[in-house]
């Protein structure tokens, strides 16, 4: 049985107490790759949140946010988790990025170079740490907890940049750390 | 586990009402004097092992990452989605709130938290394991609220023992008198903030103690059972398919099985018991079959409601006839009265810096524990009654926690790859006394998809537990700040009942038929053949957690009724 199937079947076997909303939410979570049933983003929109959160977690000595399937993820929280209003807000903050980058550099946020990306998210940040943030501080907010969210729960954020330990078999309260170490989890 | 089927007809000897830590330990216990024991459970069937579809499970494969399915559970699980152990990797577990409402009065609410699986909450429970002790037992005669316990330390300590063998409790023995040491095996380690913290508690504050928590999770094999140790892979709650944890899936209800005289019925909704006037007996546990919502009848000698302690008193409630037109056995007007909860939720939490170079392997199912050093002594000049305990543990912040700071890119990326500062959080757990005005009742006119009244709670905290609350908070952050402890924040979020998930009375034991339920057997003074042994019967709620006191409870009623039976007394 896949996953797939075994979340139908938990459905069925849950008395048809999931609202079709939320069935199709879940199965819809389910895989977590490609596109969801309902798609919130068009290509280009997904392409500015990939490099976006590849902004917020790059590539370094391990695997950045776009190898560990993060704009999928994202893609499948903006469609089928958030709100109306959630989505909207995210859309909104998507536009303000283009928007900014317009202003300052003429171009769109996909077309900055890297510097040029990096400033506009700063500003972002900026604004969402200013307790009032508007659309750009919002969506910098909501982009960097689903990437950081994604990330780290992602396989391949679990395997590389954390180990991924999910039976230590003891426990030692005064175990030591040593400098190579990485966060565990499970 | 068993044979469901057809069982209307057959005669039993005992009829235990409900699977959970109770209902698995009357089971045991009957099955195992030679009875003939049809349980019945509401809930769903639960295969140990293979049902724990949580267990183990990546968060990569659990959907949406576990962010909280938040339309669902607003729509079928407002109630049980408060708990920390509610999530997609247990809510197969739970009570579905919209399909098994209740009523509770707005101004005075109160958290009913219910699983619905064979196993009840023994599946979801947090293993901690205290006994009480005298202080508690006498605790209302001393103070005057509530009535007097029937029983003493002295009438249970060999029925702790005689469980906590069975069950299997991890823990330290301390020799303290208000906190009765068990028959333990290995304690689980203090980590090193927490051992830095015992260090400076025993320094600046004599007569308080910081120890590892007692705990129902297997540090050493257990002979004569199939369970496993603990290999500390974090959430006991999705479930534990070697049976390192106790549940009534992974040991009580497997050794009733052995004894060839358990029959388990899941899915059978109890509606009330039947009462013969004449004989002053219950004669039927009437049942209405949740699949084919059918009314059946079930007869034996013996009945023990171990519900849960708000399932319990509703079956009695819902018991009326000429004879007793309140409810079965409830001449003294006490059942539904005296409900309990502790007060949780006063929490407190420090930064300890200069541990950096230890991170601890494993995930353990366990913290520390504070036992109670409030009111140890009648002249204490407290503003309050009784006392409390802390809860607690020390961990190093991981990605979740760290990542709220500032930032982004590479930087931001490697300052989360190691674990984050020391924390060390204390959460108190406090006595509730027992008030006549805090109570569960049915509502005269809802109810529920089998035709059974619901239950309606009225609660309130009263002034000792408010009391008792600011001084939690004051000594938790006293305590941090002496260990050092730095940006010391905390608060009491302990809004309503039921957060505890220590409910308990409603269906008191007492000396005095004319003010109590039942006798100090757990007996119902006024129905000889019934006993009820979960949290319904508590007295008081002492301030540690209860659940191995209703199994001693249990194990002891169980002994008493069949030794009655065979003496033909009963």
């Amino acid at each position: 049985m896949n996953r797939r199937e075994w979340l139908q079947t938990a459905a069925a076997l849950l008395g048809g107490s999931l609202g079709a909303s939320c069935t199709r939410a879940l199965l819809s979570g389910a895989p977590l790759t490609g596109a969801p049933a309902r798609p919130a983003l068009d290509a280009a929109q997904l392409d500015a949140v990939a490099r976006a959160a590849e902004l917020i977690i790059p590539t370094t000595d391990t695997p950045g946010a776009i190898a560990a399937g993060v704009p999928d993820f994202i893609h499948h929280v903006v469609a089928d988790w958030y709100t109306r209003e959630e989505r909207a807000r995210f859309l909104d903050g998507l536009d303000a990025l283009d928007r900014e980058a317009r202003r300052r550099y003429g171009t769109d946020f996909l077309s900055a170079d890297e510097r040029e990306q990096t400033a506009l998210l700063e500003a972002f940040e900026a604004e969402a740490l200013s307790g009032r943030p508007r659309a750009g501080g919002q969506f910098f907010a909501m982009l960097k907890e689903l990437t950081v969210l994604g990330y780290y729960t992602s396989e391949v954020g679990c395997r590389t940049e954390l180990v991924y330990l999910p039976v230590p078999g003891e426990y030692h309260g005064d175990a030591l750390f040593h400098a190579h170490d990485r966060q565990r989890t499970y | 586990m068993a044979a469901r089927g057809d069982v209307t007809g057959t005669e039993f000897d005992a009829i235990v009402v409900g699977s959970g830590i109770t209902g698995g330990w009357a089971a045991k216990e009957l099955t195992e004097r030679g009875l003939k024991t049809l349980v019945l459970e509401r809930g769903k069937p639960l295969v140990h092992g293979r049902d724990y579809v949580g267990e183990h499970r990546p968060p990569w494969e659990v959907p949406f990452r576990g962010l909280p399915l938040r339309e669902l559970y607003a729509h079928d699980y407002p109630v049980q989605s408060k708990s920390y152990a509610f999530d997609e990797n247990t809510r197969h577990f739970w009570n579905n709130d919209r399909e098994n409402p209740y009523q509770q009065d707005e101004e005075a609410p109160f958290d009913w938290m219910r699983a619905d699986v064979v196993g009840g909450r023994s599946l979801l429970w947090g293993r901690q394991v205290y006994r009480w002790s005298d202080l508690d037992f006498t605790a209302n005669r001393a103070d005057g609220h509530g009535v007097d316990w029937p029983i003493r330390y002295a009438d249970l300590a060999p029925w702790y023992a005689h469980v906590e063998r069975f069950v299997g409790v991890s823990g330290e023995k301390l020799g303290l008198p208000q906190l009765p040491d068990g028959e333990f095996l290995r304690p689980m380690e203090l980590n090193v903030v927490e051992r830095a913290f015992a260090r400076a508690l025993k320094e600046h504050f004599p007569g308080r103690v910081c120890t590892i928590g007692r705990v129902a999770v297997l540090t050493e094999p257990l002979p004569g059972q199939d369970r496993g140790v603990c290999h500390y892979c974090g959430p006991c709650h999705r479930g534990c398919s070697v049976g390192a944890y106790f549940s009534s899936l992974s040991a009580t209800l497997p050794a009733a099985q052995a004894t060839g005289n358990l029959t388990l019925r899941p899915r059978s909704v109890v509606d009330s018991l039947e009462h013969d006037p004449h004989t002053g007996r219950v004669t039927a546990v009437r049942v209405v079959d949740a699949d084919a919502k059918a009314r059946l009848r079930f007869t034996a000698r013996l009945v023990f409601l171990c519900g849960g302690t708000v399932g319990s008193t509703q079956i009695l409630l819902n018991s009326r006839s000429e004879r007793f037109p309140n409810g079965l056995g409830n001449g003294s007007g006490a059942l539904g009265r005296y409900l309990m909860d502790h007060t949780s939720l006063v929490h407190v939490t420090g930064r300890f810096d200069g541990f950096d170079e230890y991170y601890p392997t494993g995930y353990r199912p366990n913290g520390i524990y504070i036992p109670r050093f409030r009111n140890l002594r009648p002249d204490e000049a407290l503003p309050f009654v009784r006392g409390y305990g802390f809860q607690g543990e020390a961990w190093r912040a991981d990605w979740r926690q760290m990542s709220r700071q500032p930032g982004f890119g590479a930087d931001f990326k490697r300052s989360l790859r190691r674990p984050g500062p020391w924390y060390l959080r204390l959460m108190g757990f406090g006595e509730c006394l027992p008030y006549a005005t805090n109570y569960v009742e049915l509502h005269p006119t809802a109810v529920d998809r089998y035709g059974i009244p619901q239950v309606r709670f009225h609660f309130e905290w009263g002034a000792n537990e408010l009391a008792q609350r600011r001084d939690m908070l004051e000594q938790a952050r006293a305590m941090l700040a002496a260990a050092g402890a730095r940006d010391i924040e905390g608060g009491d979020f302990n809004a309503w009942g039921g957060a505890a998930i220590h409910e308990m009375g409603t269906a008191r034991m007492g000396r005095d038929p004319r003010e109590s339920v039942l006798n100090g057997f757990n007996q119902c003074h006024e129905v000889s053949n019934l006993f009820v042994t979960d949290g319904a019967c508590m007295a008081s709620s002492s301030c540690v957690n209860p659940s191995i006191t209703y199994m001693a409870l249990t194990a002891r009623a169980v002994d008493y009724a069949v030794q009655r039976l065979r003496d033909g007394s009963l």
